[in-house]
Protein backbone atom coordinates (compact mmCIF):
# COMPACT_ATOMS: atom_id res chain seq x y z
CA UNK A 1 0.00 0.00 0.00
CA UNK A 2 1.35 3.75 -1.08
CA UNK A 3 1.46 6.63 2.31
CA UNK A 4 3.04 6.46 5.57
CA UNK A 5 1.04 3.43 7.38
CA UNK A 6 1.44 3.36 11.01
CA UNK A 7 0.18 0.52 12.73
CA UNK A 8 -0.40 -0.38 16.80
CA UNK A 9 2.80 2.15 17.27
CA UNK A 10 3.34 2.34 20.98
CA UNK A 11 5.72 4.52 22.24
CA UNK A 12 6.97 5.16 26.01
CA UNK A 13 9.32 7.27 27.81
CA UNK A 14 9.72 6.10 31.62
CA UNK A 15 6.00 5.65 32.89
CA UNK A 16 4.46 8.17 30.30
CA UNK A 17 2.65 6.81 27.23
CA UNK A 18 3.25 9.22 24.52
CA UNK A 19 1.65 7.01 22.12
CA UNK A 20 -0.84 4.04 22.80
CA UNK A 21 -1.18 1.66 19.64
CA UNK A 22 -1.65 4.23 17.54
CA UNK A 23 -3.16 3.17 13.87
CA UNK A 24 -3.07 6.14 11.14
CA UNK A 25 -2.60 6.13 7.38
CA UNK A 26 -1.31 9.16 5.84
CA UNK A 27 -1.59 8.75 2.27
CA UNK A 28 -0.39 9.70 -1.15
CA UNK A 29 -0.54 13.46 -2.32
CA UNK A 30 -2.45 15.20 0.21
CA UNK A 31 -1.50 17.75 2.94
CA UNK A 32 -2.56 16.29 6.86
CA UNK A 33 -2.83 18.91 9.97
CA UNK A 34 -1.24 16.63 12.64
CA UNK A 35 -2.81 18.37 15.55
CA UNK A 36 -2.54 18.14 19.31
CA UNK A 37 -2.39 20.16 22.24
CA UNK A 38 0.95 19.95 24.17
CA UNK A 39 2.27 16.72 25.02
CA UNK A 40 -0.27 14.78 22.86
CA UNK A 41 2.50 12.81 20.68
CA UNK A 42 2.62 14.45 17.37
CA UNK A 43 6.16 15.19 17.66
CA UNK A 44 6.74 11.63 18.92
CA UNK A 45 4.34 9.94 16.55
CA UNK A 46 6.50 11.59 13.71
CA UNK A 47 10.13 10.51 14.83
CA UNK A 48 8.75 7.38 15.10
CA UNK A 49 8.09 7.21 11.87
CA UNK A 50 11.43 8.98 10.22
CA UNK A 51 12.85 6.18 12.61
CA UNK A 52 15.26 8.66 14.62
CA UNK A 53 13.11 7.35 17.76
CA UNK A 54 12.33 3.49 18.17
CA UNK A 55 8.13 2.67 19.36
CA UNK A 56 7.90 0.18 22.03
CA UNK A 57 5.78 -1.94 19.78
CA UNK A 58 3.94 -1.48 16.29
CA UNK A 59 5.26 -1.15 13.00
CA UNK A 60 5.66 2.48 10.11
CA UNK A 61 5.66 1.17 6.72
CA UNK A 62 6.53 3.70 3.89
CA UNK A 63 5.14 2.98 0.32
CA UNK A 64 4.39 -0.61 1.85
CA UNK A 65 8.39 -1.01 3.42
CA UNK A 66 9.07 -1.60 6.27
CA UNK A 67 10.71 2.26 7.65
CA UNK A 68 12.84 1.31 10.32
CA UNK A 69 16.51 1.08 9.61
CA UNK A 70 15.46 0.83 6.33
CA UNK A 71 17.42 3.18 3.90
CA UNK A 72 15.04 2.78 0.57
CA UNK A 73 12.45 3.38 2.27
CA UNK A 74 13.63 6.77 4.53
CA UNK A 75 15.04 8.39 1.10
CA UNK A 76 11.10 9.22 0.70
CA UNK A 77 10.50 10.98 3.62
CA UNK A 78 12.32 14.34 5.23
CA UNK A 79 11.27 15.83 8.25
CA UNK A 80 11.50 18.86 9.42
CA UNK A 81 11.92 19.49 13.23
CA UNK A 82 11.51 22.04 15.63
CA UNK A 83 14.94 21.45 16.10
CA UNK A 84 18.35 22.08 14.22
CA UNK A 85 19.88 18.89 13.75
CA UNK A 86 22.59 20.61 11.19
CA UNK A 87 25.87 21.38 12.63
CA UNK A 88 25.58 24.99 13.88
CA UNK A 89 28.92 26.00 12.52
CA UNK A 90 27.55 24.76 8.80
CA UNK A 91 26.59 27.72 6.22
CA UNK A 92 23.37 27.41 4.74
CA UNK A 93 24.54 27.11 1.63
CA UNK A 94 26.83 24.57 2.57
CA UNK A 95 23.45 22.70 4.42
CA UNK A 96 21.95 22.87 0.72
CA UNK A 97 24.82 21.35 -0.16
CA UNK A 98 24.89 17.93 2.09
CA UNK A 99 21.39 17.67 2.14
CA UNK A 100 21.73 17.53 -1.95
CA UNK A 101 24.00 14.82 -1.16
CA UNK A 102 21.57 12.69 0.80
CA UNK A 103 18.44 13.69 -1.10
CA UNK A 104 19.80 13.30 -4.80
CA UNK A 105 16.15 15.24 -5.93
CA UNK A 106 16.84 18.63 -3.99
CA UNK A 107 16.53 21.77 -5.84
CA UNK A 108 19.27 23.89 -5.19
CA UNK A 109 17.82 26.76 -7.71
CA UNK A 110 14.46 26.15 -6.16
CA UNK A 111 16.23 26.31 -2.48
CA UNK A 112 18.00 29.31 -3.64
CA UNK A 113 15.12 31.54 -5.36
CA UNK A 114 13.10 30.75 -2.20
CA UNK A 115 16.21 31.56 -0.01
CA UNK A 116 16.14 35.19 -2.14
CA UNK A 117 11.99 35.37 -1.50
CA UNK A 118 12.62 34.83 2.03
CA UNK A 119 15.39 37.25 2.15
CA UNK A 120 17.44 34.25 3.79
CA UNK A 121 21.44 34.89 3.55
CA UNK A 122 23.25 31.68 2.73
CA UNK A 123 25.97 32.78 3.65
CA UNK A 124 25.26 32.80 6.70
CA UNK A 125 26.15 29.98 9.51
CA UNK A 126 23.13 28.34 11.09
CA UNK A 127 24.10 29.10 15.03
CA UNK A 128 23.89 33.17 13.90
CA UNK A 129 19.86 32.23 12.47
CA UNK A 130 17.51 34.39 14.36
CA UNK A 131 14.36 31.53 15.62
CA UNK A 132 12.52 32.69 12.80
CA UNK A 133 15.04 32.30 10.02
CA UNK A 134 16.03 29.08 11.57
CA UNK A 135 12.24 27.84 10.84
CA UNK A 136 12.90 29.69 7.00
CA UNK A 137 16.40 27.63 6.45
CA UNK A 138 14.50 24.54 7.65
CA UNK A 139 11.72 24.90 5.77
CA UNK A 140 13.19 25.66 2.78
CA UNK A 141 15.14 22.76 2.99
CA UNK A 142 12.17 20.66 3.08
CA UNK A 143 10.51 22.00 0.51
CA UNK A 144 13.40 22.00 -2.42
CA UNK A 145 14.61 17.89 -1.11
CA UNK A 146 11.13 16.93 -3.72
CA UNK A 147 10.78 13.79 -1.00
CA UNK A 148 7.47 11.86 -1.74
CA UNK A 149 6.59 12.62 1.88
CA UNK A 150 7.54 15.90 3.86
CA UNK A 151 6.37 16.11 7.81
CA UNK A 152 6.75 19.45 8.70
CA UNK A 153 7.02 19.75 12.91
CA UNK A 154 6.50 23.01 14.02
CA UNK A 155 6.98 24.60 10.75
CA UNK A 156 6.06 28.31 11.30
CA UNK A 157 8.28 28.65 14.88
CA UNK A 158 9.17 32.23 15.27
CA UNK A 159 7.88 33.59 11.38
CA UNK A 160 6.57 36.57 11.45
CA UNK A 161 3.11 37.40 9.77
CA UNK A 162 4.45 38.43 6.72
CA UNK A 163 6.82 35.63 6.03
CA UNK A 164 3.71 33.15 7.77
CA UNK A 165 1.60 34.26 4.76
CA UNK A 166 4.11 33.26 2.29
CA UNK A 167 5.33 30.63 3.20
CA UNK A 168 1.33 29.12 2.67
CA UNK A 169 1.43 30.18 -0.88
CA UNK A 170 5.01 28.65 -0.97
CA UNK A 171 3.60 25.63 0.60
CA UNK A 172 0.04 25.50 -1.89
CA UNK A 173 2.41 26.71 -5.03
CA UNK A 174 4.74 23.80 -4.45
CA UNK A 175 1.99 21.37 -4.18
CA UNK A 176 0.19 22.04 -7.17
CA UNK A 177 3.45 21.83 -9.11
CA UNK A 178 4.87 19.16 -7.62
CA UNK A 179 2.37 17.15 -5.26
CA UNK A 180 3.14 15.04 -2.55
CA UNK A 181 1.91 14.25 0.64
CA UNK A 182 2.67 17.16 3.68
CA UNK A 183 2.36 16.36 7.17
CA UNK A 184 1.77 19.76 9.04
CA UNK A 185 2.30 19.36 12.88
CA UNK A 186 1.57 22.83 14.21
CA UNK A 187 -0.83 24.50 16.92
CA UNK A 188 -1.79 27.94 15.05
CA UNK A 189 -4.25 25.57 13.59
CA UNK A 190 -6.49 28.96 12.34
CA UNK A 191 -3.99 29.87 9.90
CA UNK A 192 -2.81 26.43 8.51
CA UNK A 193 -6.40 25.34 8.19
CA UNK A 194 -7.04 26.90 4.81
CA UNK A 195 -4.34 24.92 3.62
CA UNK A 196 -5.26 21.48 4.81
CA UNK A 197 -7.37 18.98 3.37
CA UNK A 198 -7.50 15.80 6.04
CA UNK A 199 -6.98 16.45 9.71
CA UNK A 200 -5.50 14.06 12.33
CA UNK A 201 -6.00 14.64 15.83
CA UNK A 202 -4.25 13.02 18.86
CA UNK A 203 -5.41 13.20 22.50
CA UNK A 204 -2.85 11.57 25.07
CA UNK A 205 -1.22 9.69 22.58
CA UNK A 206 -4.50 8.42 20.62
CA UNK A 207 -5.64 9.23 17.80
CA UNK A 208 -9.13 10.66 18.19
CA UNK A 209 -10.00 11.94 14.67
CA UNK A 210 -9.15 10.91 11.42
CA UNK A 211 -10.97 12.54 8.30
CA UNK A 212 -10.74 14.86 6.33
CA UNK A 213 -11.12 18.86 7.10
CA UNK A 214 -14.51 19.00 5.12
CA UNK A 215 -16.14 15.87 6.88
CA UNK A 216 -14.99 16.85 10.39
CA UNK A 217 -16.10 20.38 10.18
CA UNK A 218 -19.70 18.93 8.20
CA UNK A 219 -20.00 16.56 11.58
CA UNK A 220 -20.10 19.72 14.21
CA UNK A 221 -21.89 22.98 14.63
CA UNK A 222 -22.35 25.39 17.03
CA UNK A 223 -25.94 26.71 19.26
CA UNK A 224 -25.90 30.02 20.22
CA UNK A 225 -28.89 31.87 22.31
CA UNK A 226 -30.10 32.43 26.49
CA UNK A 227 -28.21 29.87 28.04
CA UNK A 228 -31.56 28.05 29.20
CA UNK A 229 -32.84 28.00 25.79
CA UNK A 230 -28.89 26.45 24.81
CA UNK A 231 -29.64 24.17 27.49
CA UNK A 232 -32.87 23.18 26.52
CA UNK A 233 -32.21 22.54 22.82
CA UNK A 234 -28.86 20.36 23.50
CA UNK A 235 -30.79 17.67 26.12
CA UNK A 236 -30.29 13.93 24.48
CA UNK A 237 -28.05 15.66 22.27
CA UNK A 238 -23.71 14.92 22.00
CA UNK A 239 -22.39 17.73 23.35
CA UNK A 240 -18.83 18.38 22.91
CA UNK A 241 -19.12 21.43 25.57
CA UNK A 242 -20.16 24.54 25.52
CA UNK A 243 -19.13 28.65 26.39
CA UNK A 244 -20.83 31.04 28.72
CA UNK A 245 -20.48 34.93 28.66
CA UNK A 246 -23.17 36.37 31.10
CA UNK A 247 -27.05 35.25 30.27
CA UNK A 248 -25.64 33.82 26.66
CA UNK A 249 -23.92 30.75 25.72
CA UNK A 250 -22.76 28.88 23.06
CA UNK A 251 -22.98 24.95 22.73
CA UNK A 252 -20.91 23.10 20.31
CA UNK A 253 -22.58 19.90 19.19
CA UNK A 254 -21.46 16.91 17.39
CA UNK A 255 -24.05 16.17 14.40
CA UNK A 256 -25.90 17.52 11.73
CA UNK A 257 -28.40 21.14 12.67
CA UNK A 258 -32.12 19.96 12.40
CA UNK A 259 -33.06 20.24 8.97
CA UNK A 260 -36.54 21.92 10.08
CA UNK A 261 -35.06 24.75 11.59
CA UNK A 262 -33.42 25.94 14.79
CA UNK A 263 -36.24 26.98 17.64
CA UNK A 264 -36.70 30.74 18.36
CA UNK A 265 -34.21 32.82 19.86
CA UNK A 266 -31.38 29.87 18.83
CA UNK A 267 -28.70 30.45 16.11
CA UNK A 268 -26.60 27.60 14.71
CA UNK A 269 -23.57 28.15 13.04
CA UNK A 270 -19.96 25.85 11.64
CA UNK A 271 -17.13 25.89 14.06
CA UNK A 272 -14.00 26.97 12.48
CA UNK A 273 -11.57 24.04 12.80
CA UNK A 274 -9.62 25.78 15.89
CA UNK A 275 -13.04 25.99 17.82
CA UNK A 276 -13.68 22.27 16.91
CA UNK A 277 -10.11 21.08 18.10
CA UNK A 278 -10.66 22.98 20.96
CA UNK A 279 -13.69 21.39 22.33
CA UNK A 280 -12.18 17.94 20.60
CA UNK A 281 -9.37 17.93 23.13
CA UNK A 282 -10.00 19.82 26.20
CA UNK A 283 -11.74 17.55 28.43
CA UNK B 1 24.21 5.70 -1.37
CA UNK B 2 23.43 6.88 1.96
CA UNK B 3 26.39 5.16 3.24
CA UNK B 4 28.47 6.97 0.46
CA UNK B 5 27.22 10.28 1.38
CA UNK B 6 27.78 9.54 5.38
CA UNK B 7 31.34 8.67 4.17
CA UNK B 8 31.84 11.66 1.94
CA UNK B 9 30.73 13.62 4.95
CA UNK B 10 33.19 12.16 7.61
CA UNK B 11 36.15 12.91 5.23
CA UNK B 12 35.15 16.02 4.58
CA UNK B 13 34.49 16.45 8.39
CA UNK B 14 37.89 15.12 9.13
CA UNK B 15 39.96 16.89 5.79
CA UNK B 16 40.47 20.66 7.33
CA UNK B 17 41.63 18.82 11.17
CA UNK B 18 44.16 16.84 9.31
CA UNK B 19 45.25 19.18 7.01
CA UNK B 20 45.77 21.63 10.33
CA UNK B 21 47.41 18.08 12.16
CA UNK B 22 49.77 17.76 9.24
CA UNK B 23 50.99 21.48 8.88
CA UNK B 24 52.13 21.80 12.47
CA UNK B 25 53.63 18.64 11.98
CA UNK B 26 54.92 19.59 8.80
CA UNK B 27 56.03 23.20 10.75
CA UNK B 28 57.96 21.32 13.85
CA UNK B 29 60.08 18.98 11.72
CA UNK B 30 60.87 22.11 9.33
CA UNK B 31 62.00 24.05 12.46
CA UNK B 32 63.90 20.32 13.65
CA UNK B 33 65.52 19.78 10.07
CA UNK B 34 66.72 23.38 9.64
CA UNK B 35 68.34 23.54 12.75
CA UNK B 36 70.38 20.70 11.84
CA UNK B 37 71.14 21.17 8.64
CA UNK B 38 72.21 25.13 9.55
CA UNK B 39 73.75 23.57 13.20
CA UNK B 40 72.25 27.02 14.44
CA UNK B 41 69.90 25.31 16.80
CA UNK B 42 70.38 22.58 19.79
CA UNK B 43 67.28 20.92 19.96
CA UNK B 44 66.07 19.63 23.03
CA UNK B 45 62.39 18.66 22.80
CA UNK B 46 60.16 15.59 24.88
CA UNK B 47 60.94 13.50 21.85
CA UNK B 48 64.65 14.63 20.80
CA UNK B 49 66.83 13.59 23.35
CA UNK B 50 70.88 13.84 23.02
CA UNK B 51 72.94 10.88 22.51
CA UNK B 52 76.28 10.40 21.82
CA UNK B 53 76.04 10.41 18.05
CA UNK B 54 74.28 13.55 18.25
CA UNK B 55 70.21 13.23 17.89
CA UNK B 56 68.08 10.77 18.01
CA UNK B 57 64.75 11.68 16.98
CA UNK B 58 61.49 8.50 17.60
CA UNK B 59 58.60 7.41 17.24
CA UNK B 60 56.38 10.62 16.23
CA UNK B 61 53.69 8.38 14.85
CA UNK B 62 52.68 8.69 18.52
CA UNK B 63 51.55 11.78 17.90
CA UNK B 64 49.28 10.71 15.03
CA UNK B 65 47.94 7.81 17.53
CA UNK B 66 46.69 11.04 19.73
CA UNK B 67 45.03 12.71 17.18
CA UNK B 68 43.35 9.78 15.56
CA UNK B 69 41.95 9.23 19.20
CA UNK B 70 40.83 12.89 19.25
CA UNK B 71 39.48 12.34 15.90
CA UNK B 72 37.46 9.08 16.60
CA UNK B 73 35.88 10.94 19.72
CA UNK B 74 34.94 13.80 17.52
CA UNK B 75 33.10 11.54 14.81
CA UNK B 76 29.88 10.46 16.08
CA UNK B 77 27.37 12.98 17.61
CA UNK B 78 27.26 15.92 14.91
CA UNK B 79 27.21 13.25 12.18
CA UNK B 80 24.79 10.76 13.23
CA UNK B 81 22.00 14.36 13.90
CA UNK B 82 23.30 15.16 10.52
CA UNK B 83 22.13 11.38 9.32
CA UNK B 84 19.31 11.07 10.65
CA UNK B 85 18.00 14.34 9.46
CA UNK B 86 18.59 13.64 6.40
CA UNK B 87 17.17 9.94 6.53
CA UNK B 88 20.08 7.28 7.07
CA UNK B 89 19.98 4.42 9.14
CA UNK B 90 21.93 3.64 11.59
CA UNK B 91 23.60 0.63 9.75
CA UNK B 92 24.80 3.46 7.35
CA UNK B 93 26.05 5.56 9.73
CA UNK B 94 28.07 2.81 11.62
CA UNK B 95 29.52 1.19 7.94
CA UNK B 96 30.18 4.97 6.35
CA UNK B 97 32.08 5.47 9.61
CA UNK B 98 34.20 2.62 9.93
CA UNK B 99 35.00 3.10 5.57
CA UNK B 100 35.96 6.59 6.73
CA UNK B 101 38.12 5.28 9.57
CA UNK B 102 39.75 2.72 7.19
CA UNK B 103 40.63 5.56 4.65
CA UNK B 104 41.97 8.04 7.30
CA UNK B 105 43.66 5.26 8.76
CA UNK B 106 45.04 4.16 5.81
CA UNK B 107 45.71 7.59 4.52
CA UNK B 108 47.79 8.92 7.43
CA UNK B 109 49.76 5.45 8.06
CA UNK B 110 50.97 6.17 4.37
CA UNK B 111 52.06 9.88 5.15
CA UNK B 112 53.70 8.85 8.30
CA UNK B 113 55.59 5.89 6.38
CA UNK B 114 56.89 8.26 3.88
CA UNK B 115 57.62 10.89 6.63
CA UNK B 116 59.56 8.46 8.38
CA UNK B 117 61.51 7.38 4.76
CA UNK B 118 62.08 10.91 4.43
CA UNK B 119 63.04 11.61 7.76
CA UNK B 120 65.48 8.56 8.51
CA UNK B 121 67.43 9.78 4.89
CA UNK B 122 67.37 12.83 5.70
CA UNK B 123 68.65 12.69 9.61
CA UNK B 124 71.35 9.40 8.56
CA UNK B 125 72.98 12.77 6.52
CA UNK B 126 73.70 14.66 9.89
CA UNK B 127 74.63 11.68 12.14
CA UNK B 128 70.80 11.92 13.63
CA UNK B 129 69.27 8.94 14.55
CA UNK B 130 65.53 8.74 13.35
CA UNK B 131 63.29 6.36 14.51
CA UNK B 132 59.49 5.46 13.48
CA UNK B 133 56.84 3.83 15.50
CA UNK B 134 58.07 0.54 13.95
CA UNK B 135 61.71 1.26 14.71
CA UNK B 136 61.00 1.56 18.28
CA UNK B 137 58.91 -1.71 18.60
CA UNK B 138 61.19 -3.94 16.66
CA UNK B 139 64.55 -2.05 16.35
CA UNK B 140 66.86 -5.41 15.57
CA UNK B 141 64.16 -6.40 12.63
CA UNK B 142 64.47 -2.80 11.61
CA UNK B 143 67.96 -3.07 11.50
CA UNK B 144 68.28 -6.09 9.39
CA UNK B 145 65.36 -5.60 6.98
CA UNK B 146 65.54 -3.97 3.77
CA UNK B 147 64.24 -0.34 3.49
CA UNK B 148 61.11 -1.14 1.12
CA UNK B 149 60.15 -4.37 4.09
CA UNK B 150 60.29 -1.70 6.83
CA UNK B 151 58.48 0.74 4.89
CA UNK B 152 55.60 -2.15 4.17
CA UNK B 153 55.37 -3.15 7.82
CA UNK B 154 56.05 -0.34 9.32
CA UNK B 155 52.93 1.33 7.08
CA UNK B 156 50.82 -2.11 8.48
CA UNK B 157 52.26 -1.16 12.35
CA UNK B 158 50.72 2.52 11.62
CA UNK B 159 47.40 1.96 10.26
CA UNK B 160 46.90 -0.79 12.72
CA UNK B 161 47.63 1.40 15.40
CA UNK B 162 45.61 4.19 13.77
CA UNK B 163 42.69 2.24 13.63
CA UNK B 164 42.78 1.51 17.23
CA UNK B 165 43.00 4.67 18.16
CA UNK B 166 40.38 5.65 15.89
CA UNK B 167 37.76 3.02 17.41
CA UNK B 168 38.10 3.82 21.11
CA UNK B 169 37.25 7.49 20.14
CA UNK B 170 34.74 6.23 18.46
CA UNK B 171 33.43 3.50 21.06
CA UNK B 172 33.78 6.39 23.94
CA UNK B 173 32.18 8.89 22.37
CA UNK B 174 29.22 6.72 21.65
CA UNK B 175 29.01 5.28 24.25
CA UNK B 176 28.66 8.71 26.37
CA UNK B 177 25.88 9.53 23.83
CA UNK B 178 23.88 6.35 24.55
CA UNK B 179 24.56 7.47 28.70
CA UNK B 180 22.18 9.14 30.88
CA UNK B 181 23.80 11.71 32.98
CA UNK B 182 24.14 9.71 36.41
CA UNK B 183 25.93 7.17 34.12
CA UNK B 184 27.95 9.66 33.07
CA UNK B 185 29.51 10.95 36.26
CA UNK B 186 29.55 7.48 36.84
CA UNK B 187 31.89 6.57 34.19
CA UNK B 188 33.53 10.00 34.44
CA UNK B 189 34.84 9.52 37.70
CA UNK B 190 34.51 5.29 38.25
CA UNK B 191 37.08 4.38 35.15
CA UNK B 192 39.92 7.30 36.24
CA UNK B 193 39.55 6.33 40.06
CA UNK B 194 39.58 2.64 39.28
CA UNK B 195 42.78 2.95 37.37
CA UNK B 196 44.62 5.49 39.74
CA UNK B 197 43.03 4.65 43.24
CA UNK B 198 41.81 1.28 43.66
CA UNK B 199 43.92 -0.78 40.97
CA UNK B 200 47.33 0.42 42.45
CA UNK B 201 45.79 -0.02 46.21
CA UNK B 202 44.53 -3.40 45.10
CA UNK B 203 47.50 -4.62 43.64
CA UNK B 204 50.24 -3.71 46.67
CA UNK B 205 47.72 -4.94 49.22
CA UNK B 206 46.13 -8.12 47.74
CA UNK B 207 48.26 -9.32 44.71
CA UNK B 208 51.98 -8.31 46.19
CA UNK B 209 53.05 -6.75 42.69
CA UNK B 210 51.41 -9.57 40.61
CA UNK B 211 48.63 -7.42 39.36
CA UNK B 212 51.19 -4.89 37.55
CA UNK B 213 53.11 -7.63 36.69
CA UNK B 214 50.49 -9.48 34.88
CA UNK B 215 49.46 -6.34 32.96
CA UNK B 216 53.05 -5.25 31.70
CA UNK B 217 53.22 -8.96 30.84
CA UNK B 218 49.83 -8.90 28.87
CA UNK B 219 51.32 -5.41 27.45
CA UNK B 220 54.43 -6.90 25.59
CA UNK B 221 52.50 -9.66 24.72
CA UNK B 222 49.82 -7.81 22.61
CA UNK B 223 52.78 -5.49 21.59
CA UNK B 224 54.93 -8.47 20.23
CA UNK B 225 57.58 -7.52 23.11
CA UNK B 226 57.58 -11.81 24.28
CA UNK B 227 57.79 -12.39 20.44
CA UNK B 228 61.12 -11.13 19.11
CA UNK B 229 60.39 -8.56 17.40
CA UNK B 230 57.54 -10.05 15.92
CA UNK B 231 55.44 -6.73 14.16
CA UNK B 232 52.47 -8.68 13.36
CA UNK B 233 51.35 -9.44 16.94
CA UNK B 234 50.81 -5.57 17.74
CA UNK B 235 49.25 -5.47 14.38
CA UNK B 236 46.95 -8.31 15.11
CA UNK B 237 46.36 -6.78 18.64
CA UNK B 238 45.95 -3.49 16.88
CA UNK B 239 43.13 -4.80 14.35
CA UNK B 240 41.26 -7.09 17.44
CA UNK B 241 41.15 -3.64 19.76
CA UNK B 242 39.57 -1.89 16.70
CA UNK B 243 37.10 -4.66 15.80
CA UNK B 244 35.65 -5.08 19.25
CA UNK B 245 35.46 -1.49 19.67
CA UNK B 246 33.79 -0.50 16.37
CA UNK B 247 31.74 -3.94 16.74
CA UNK B 248 30.98 -2.62 20.40
CA UNK B 249 30.33 0.62 18.94
CA UNK B 250 27.99 -0.81 16.42
CA UNK B 251 25.41 -2.43 19.56
CA UNK B 252 25.11 1.09 20.70
CA UNK B 253 24.82 2.97 17.69
CA UNK B 254 22.23 0.73 16.35
CA UNK B 255 19.68 1.64 18.52
CA UNK B 256 20.42 4.99 19.64
CA UNK B 257 17.97 7.44 19.75
CA UNK B 258 17.87 10.90 18.50
CA UNK B 259 18.76 12.98 21.34
CA UNK B 260 18.05 17.17 21.92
Amino acid sequence: MNGIEVKGVSKNFGTLAALKEVNVLFEENRIYGLLGRNGAGKSTLLNVITGRIFAEQGTVTIDGEVSAENDRALKNIYMMSEKNYFPEGMKVRDAFKWTKEFYPAFDRAYADSLSAKFELNTNKKIKSLSTGYASIFKLITALATNAKYILLDEPILGLDANHRDLFYRTLIEKYSENPCTIVISTHLIEEAAGVLDHVVILKNGEVIRNESKDDLLAGSYMVSGVAAAVDAYYAGRNVLGSDSLGGLKTAYVEGEPDAAGMPDGLVASRMDLQKLFIQLTNA
Amino acid sequence: MNLKSVYKYQLDNFSKSILIYYLVIACVFGLIFFGIATSFVTIKMDFAESTNSGLNISGFEFASVVFLFVGGLNMFRETFRLSMQNGVSRKSIWSGTALSFLTVGGGMALIDTVTRLVGVNFASRYNVEFQGLYDLLCADRSAKNSMIQNAFEGFLLNFCFYMAALAIGYFITVGYYRMNKIAKIIVSIGVPGFYIFVLPFADVLLFKGALTNAIVKAILFAFGGTNGDNPYFAMGSGLLVSAIFLGLAYLMVRRAPIKD
